[in-house]
């Protein structure tokens, strides 16, 4: 009787968790692997593995992190195990009507319209943000996104403060280079 | 004069990243303060690099569905919970274990097994009688696969259409080689191979064979609705002696 009070409260609990988090999950997912329904699925897998440990973790508050962890790691691993490698070839060096699909698979709830109505500096931005380095784009995106300080992006990506300091300023740079080329800076 | 204060820039510069997220200790945010104040340099590159944290937290985010939320709680909900454990009082627990401990215990007073044991023997001679196999020929079978998911809409993967096997050469039936061989080939528009790449391999002789074999396969080329694209099919060949 207890005990199913206490999964009722669980689950519950778990439930406003996911509903709080499944955006910047998805999100942060889709920037590592670039594919909308992967994403999905990826998202959905990453719940399902953290509600199975979640009675073992004790702070719920760094929930977020511990769950960015999750995320990442499935991602890496349906990366390595479909070899998403070819998808992006595919993906990338394919025209579709004249578009490359790399749009349409990233964004595929917009019409083209509303896609052509976007702010134009923006798809700039993220079209180069899409072009670098992986690790440097899943820094970026943890810190400007999830805003998530540089010893948490260290649990999340398994490496040292110091590091993230060094990757997050070399990313910046290279973001920098980039705009300026493409003249997005006013 | 000026050259310690280019130094002094140089690692400004550097600390500037963390400065922006708040994430240098005090002593150091002050400093990296100081400077901007004076070095306009510095406050230029400062600003701009602030610029780039915003252009890139204004970046519209992929909008989700708003069903993935609700497949999730279903798809938990559905996880069984654990079978409940009854749980007996202490007192109970305790005589449980002692019971099984004298019980034990009783057992091994009994050094001599023999009455306990049935007299069937635990293991007979079987007779193995060796099976010939039909005499059957060394051969190559390939078989392909598509190596992605369809995540994108009518995409339909390249077909085969005419495939030359290859046979066992002397070189490889004299050293009695068997196993698989694993390739990528990329399929041009025209249906043609456009080039091959080995992801397992056997051995140097075993991979030229398939390669060669691929090279002069035929395709119907992939498309994306109408339109023929460049697409990827994987081929297998199984070397059996």
């Amino acid at each position: 009787m207890s005990i199913n009070k206490e999964r009722n409260n669980v689950e519950e609990t778990f439930e406003k968790l996911v509903m709080d988090n499944y955006r910047r999950v998805f999100n942060y997912i889709n920037t590592l692997v670039n594919d909308y329904e992967l994403s999905e699925d990826l998202t959905q897998d990453t719940f399902l593995r953290a509600y199975r440990s979640f009675k073992g973790l004790r702070r719920k508050e760094s929930f977020h992190v511990w769950i960015m962890r999750i995320a990442r790691n499935l991602s890496i691993n349906r990366m390595k195990m479909e070899n998403l490698k070819r998808i992006r070839f595919v993906s990338l060096f394919t025209k579709r009507y004249n578009r490359e699909l790399i749009d349409s698979v990233s964004d595929p709830v917009l019409s083209l319209e509303e896609r052509a109505k976007e702010d134009e500096e923006k798809n700039i931005v993220k079209k180069i943000l899409y072009e670098m380095q992986p690790r440097m784009r899943e820094v970026l995106i943890l810190k400007e996104w999830e805003e998530l300080s540089y010893a948490e992006i260290g649990k999340v990506m398994k490496i040292s403060k110091k590091a993230v300091k060094s990757l997050i300023h070399r990313a910046r740079e290279a973001m920098k280079k980039r705009l300026e080329r493409e003249d997005a800076f006013k | 004069m000026h050259s310690s204060k280019q130094g002094d820039c140089e690692r400004i510069k550097s600390e500037l990243s963390a400065y922006i997220d708040r994430e240098l200790n005090k002593k150091v945010m002050n400093r990296v303060e100081e400077h901007l104040k004076t070095c306009s340099i510095c406050r230029e590159e400062y600003h701009t690099l602030l610029n780039v944290k915003k252009m890139i937290k204004g970046i519209k985010r992929v909008e989700v569905d708003s069903y993935l939320p609700l497949k999730i709680i279903d798809r938990v909900t559905e996880i069984k919970p654990l079978p409940e454990m009854v749980w007996f009082p202490v007192t109970i627990r305790v005589a449980v274990l002692i019971a099984i401990i004298i019980n034990i215990s009783i057992f091994s007073l009994f050094r001599d097994y023999r009455f306990m044991i049935s007299p069937i023997p635990s293991y007979r001679p079987i007779k193995i009688e060796k099976i010939m196999l039909t005499e059957e020929r060394e051969s190559i079978t390939v078989s392909f696969s598509i190596p992605f998911r369809d995540s994108i809409d009518e995409y339909t993967p390249p077909e085969v259409v005419s495939i030359k096997t290859p046979s066992y050469s002397e070189k490889l039936l004299s050293r009695n080689i068997e196993g698989t061989v694993i390739l990528n080939i990329v399929v041009d528009e025209t249906g043609d191979t456009k080039s091959v790449r080995v992801t397992k391999s056997l051995s140097s002789e075993a991979d030229s064979l398939s390669i060669a074999s691929a090279k002069t396969m035929k395709f119907n080329p992939a498309k994306i609705g109408t339109v023929k694209v460049k697409g990827f099919i994987t081929a297998s060949f199984l070397f059996k002696i």
